[in-house]
């Protein structure tokens, strides 16, 4: 495939990550919060905002210096072949790894929530199979697929604002630090985790068009719409549960939804969840693409679609053993400390070494 | 892949054995002449020798007879020759088409068209006279695309009619026609239209291509030819415009897209285009922006209804009844609780009787047709109510969904919605909402995926271009679309400087 029929505008980067951003956290992401930060939960996400801001300068300076190579790319120029391709592996694996976690918190709430009766491996098989005929395609496709699915975004934002002025308390997030700046920064913590979804950068960065300053500008807005976004809903829950209820309701901004009801719709939250799914299927659809095109680019020379039958298997197998409510934990810890080294641990181990050693990528394409 | 080069080769051999054993030449022989075209066309009797002379020479006048315009052969050729017995021949026949060649295929490829063909004894030169008669039927409005407001012509089954039809309404130099044979047994005519100036080079380019790639014995329509083009048949979207209006064509070409007319054929083809351009009718344009825009609206509404509701209704029923408000589940509950079946079967077989009652309503003559939509649609609808078969809110359904799906002002992506719906009714049925969104993000990457002649069918949504849904979900006032849509890439984007100049001047 020509590199110049996959590139995408800086537009749709922009939508690109935010779509990944926006995923299967947002749900129970008021309660984690609140856990710590108490009332100031809505300050633990635009905290969590800022500190993904900073991993965005570190991903973007780092891509920067391999202007025109992916992440699975530079690793082998930085490191040589052997070493590159550990490394690259290590981030296959926590793609692969991180779509099925989507898929295990998703297919959870799905038989909560919707569907009781159905087994939880029909829905994560359905996904599975659903995203995968979009993401054989090459990155513009499914660029397109993402921006034109952000409409239903603004619909998130109006049900979140209707709901907010039926029944606001502010009462209930006073005094603000009640928790005290530790347990804020801890919440941010977790806040962070359910933010993730700017890496892609680390793919997507040279198949974007324009100069590094407007891959920066996009990606930035983006992370911005996201913080906005994120810190508006959780600050929407806080006022409308009091503490006690929203320590123990797991996914506040469903059960927020189910309280109140229009002349024809009684049940929004199941409507909420339809298009809920979608940003869940847009997430995933780009982790699993990243997965990949590591993939293809080691063993496929280059052509991801030959991925797609191990991965969609590697991904059901993963998703579906995690089946006990301790192992979606486990799988919880293993991500938040997986993509803590991968995202924040390693990138800058390699900017410091591109540095040190003076590495760099060829400037133009 | 060996059968593929096989047929490859086979391809290229058959003409060389078919020229090595023919006749390539005129002969001086008047008899071997005749023989020759005789034995060419296979003694067929419409054909007619009439003898004449010219120049104290013998000679022999070949047509075959339904094809061609008596009159025109009685004025153009036997009349003068009688006058005027000597002279030059080209001087002599009164025709707009008047060949002279050696070559014996030429002649019967004329002949075989309508043209007539005159033959001297000793001479190896053969005239040929364009006698062609023109079979046409009135330029009747065409039924599936009638519209309240605007011309009431259409296109009909002659090419050059068309053609006409066509020129009048661009009177451009930069409107060209290009013409290709296709199907190597019928040799349909075949007519490829663009704006020069307008059209994008590469993609006229790769029509041609494409139109050339086609190697087979018989192109009975466009539709034939659509086949062969199109960028993806595992589609049940329809890739090219179909329209028999020529008001349409022209729109069309004047957004910089390709027009491709079919001899026998009243419909035209248009590429590349996409999915709005089959919720965009000329009546659009010819009522008031507001209104326009209102009614393009509802179109689009109608595609959402005829695809969901089905299947949302059966998600209902089946899975989440908590969605509806109380009140409306007790009445709902009482009209579906002596019905037997689950949801699907009773949606299936409402939506399979409608089908029916249409397929037999376009069969049918339009009398006995209307009885029978009285019947299917009252008669079966209320008895089957009755009879307690299917309840009264699905009857509801059904209708609302069947009334949307013939909204569209596209026969073919009418189909297109109506086959899809079935699929989604089956997944709304095994999941619930769940399988609907299941389905419509299927059917929608689908939609992002496909492509017709490089242009992607979703545009101008996806790709996103705001400037371009000015004329989608709503039609803006035309001097608010100043620009062509980007979608065919047109090599000019303006199409109007601001043309209300005089508002302003006015004002100050």
């Amino acid at each position: 495939m020509k590199i110049a029929d996959n590139t995408i505008t800086q537009g749709q980067f922009m939508f690109f990550i935010l779509q990944t951003q926006i995923g299967v956290g947002v749900l129970s992401l008021p309660h984690q919060v609140q856990s710590s930060a108490k009332g100031a939960g809505w300050i633990s996400v635009i905290i969590a905002g800022l500190a993904s801001q900073l991993i965005i300068l570190f991903l973007w300076a780092l891509n920067k210096r391999f202007p025109s190579s992916t992440i699975y790319e530079f690793l082998t120029q930085l490191f040589g072949k052997f070493t590159g391709t550990i490394l690259g592996l290590a981030y296959v694996s926590y793609a692969i790894f991180t779509s099925a976690d989507i898929l295990v918190l998703f297919s959870d709430i799905v038989s909560r929530w919707i569907l009781p009766a159905t087994p939880r491996w029909v829905v994560i098989l359905i996904v599975i199979v659903t995203c995968m005929y979009m993401a054989v395609e090459n990155l513009r496709n499914i660029a397109r697929f993402l921006v034109a699915t952000s409409i239903l975004i603004p619909v998130f934002l109006a049900l979140a604002i209707y709901s907010m002025m039926v029944n606001m308390n502010v009462d209930y997030i006073f005094p603000l630090t009640e928790a005290g700046w530790l347990d804020i920064i801890k919440g941010s913590q977790k806040a962070l985790f359910s933010m993730v979804g700017f890496e892609l950068i680390l793919l997507a960065y040279p198949l974007v068009e324009g100069n590094s300053g407007g891959k920066l500008k996009a990606i930035s807005l983006a992370n911005l719409l996201v913080t906005l976004l994120y810190s508006f809903l959780t600050f929407t829950c806080l006022v409308i549960f009091s503490p006690r209820e929203i320590e123990v309701i797991p996914e506040p901004l469903l059960y927020m939804l189910k309280s109140f009801t229009f002349n024809v719709i009684e049940r929004i939250d199941l409507i909420f969840l339809s298009i809920w799914s979608v940003s869940v299927f847009t997430t995933f659809i780009s982790y699993i693409f990243m997965g990949m095109m590591g993939l293809g680019q080691y063993f496929h020379k280059g052509n991801h679609k030959k991925a797609a039958w191990w991965a969609g298997i590697i991904c059901f197998v993963l998703a579906v053993w995690a089946g006990q409510p301790e192992k979606i934990r486990l799988y919880d810890k293993i991500f938040s400390i997986g993509s803590f080294i991968m995202i924040m641990v390693v990138p800058l181990l390699l900017l410091g070494w591109s540095y040190l050693f003076k590495v760099k990528g060829e400037t133009s394409t | 892949m060996r059968s593929i080069f096989r047929g490859r080769k086979k391809r290229k051999s058959e003409p060389t054995t078919k020229v090595g054993d023919t006749t390539t030449r005129v002969s001086s022989s008047l008899q071997e002449n005749i023989d020759n075209i005789n034995e060419k066309l296979c003694r067929s009797q419409d054909l007619v020798f009439r003898s004449i002379e010219f120049n104290g020479k013998k000679g022999v006048l070949v047509f075959i007879e339904p094809l061609t315009d008596q009159n025109q052969v009685l004025k153009a050729i036997i009349q003068p020759l009688l006058k005027v017995r000597e002279g030059k021949l080209e001087e002599v026949i009164i025709a707009n088409y008047l060949r002279q060649t050696e070559s014996f295929d030429e002649i019967i490829e004329h002949l075989v068209r309508g043209d007539s063909i005159l033959l001297f004894s000793r001479s190896e030169q053969a005239f040929i006279v364009g006698t062609e008669a023109t079979e046409k039927r009135n330029l009747t409005e065409p039924d599936n695309e009638a519209v309240v407001r605007g011309p009431h012509d259409g296109l009909v089954e002659n090419i050059k009619v068309n053609l006409y039809n066509i020129r009048h309404r661009i009177q451009n130099p930069n409107l060209t026609v290009k013409f290709f044979r296709v199907g190597a047994e019928t040799r349909s005519k075949l007519a490829m239209l663009y704006i020069r100036n307008l059209a994008h080079p590469d993609l006229v380019k790769e029509v041609e291509k494409r139109i050339n790639a086609i190697r087979t014995d018989t192109i009975m329509s466009p539709g034939f030819v659509t086949e062969f083009m199109e960028d993806c048949p595992a589609s049940p979207f329809p890739q090219v415009l179909y329209t028999e209006r020529p008001d349409r064509v022209v729109s069309n070409l004047m957004e910089g897209r390709i027009v491709m007319l079919g001899e026998g054929d009243p419909t035209a083809v248009v590429v590349p285009v996409t999915l709005f351009a089959f919720y965009q009718t000329p009546d659009d344009y010819h009522s008031r922006w507001m209104i326009g825009s209102f009614v393009r609206f509802v179109r689009l509404m109608s595609f959402l209804i005829a695809f969901l509701l089905p299947s949302l209704y059966i998600a209902i029923v089946e899975f989440h009844p908590e969605v509806l408000p109380i009140s409306l589940i007790y009445s709902l509950k009482s009209s579906i609780d002596t019905i037997p079946f689950p949801a699907i079967i009773e949606a299936l077989l409402m939506e399979l009787t409608i089908e029916l009652i249409r397929e037999a309503g376009i069969r049918l003559p339009s009398r006995v047709g209307q009885t029978i939509g009285i019947v299917g649609g009252l008669v079966i609808g209320d008895a089957v109510v009755r009879a307690g078969l299917v309840s009264n809110t699905m009857l509801i359904v059904v209708a609302i969904t069947a009334i949307s799906s013939f909204v569209v002002p596209s026969h073919e992506l009418s189909t297109a919605i109506r086959v899809m719906r079935f699929p989604l009714m089956v997944a709304a049925f095994s999941f619930g909402f769940f399988g609907i969104v299941v389905g419509l993000i299927i059917i929608f990457m689908h939609l992002v995926k496909l492509e017709s002649f490089g242009t992607p069918y979703l545009a101008p949504f996806a790709p996103l271009r705001v400037k371009d849904l000015k004329d989608t979900f709503i039609r803006l006032p035309i001097w608010k679309l100043n620009q062509r849509p980007h979608d065919p890439h047109p090599q000019r984007m303006k199409q109007e400087e601001p043309s209300r100049g005089w508002k302003k001047d006015e004002d100050s």
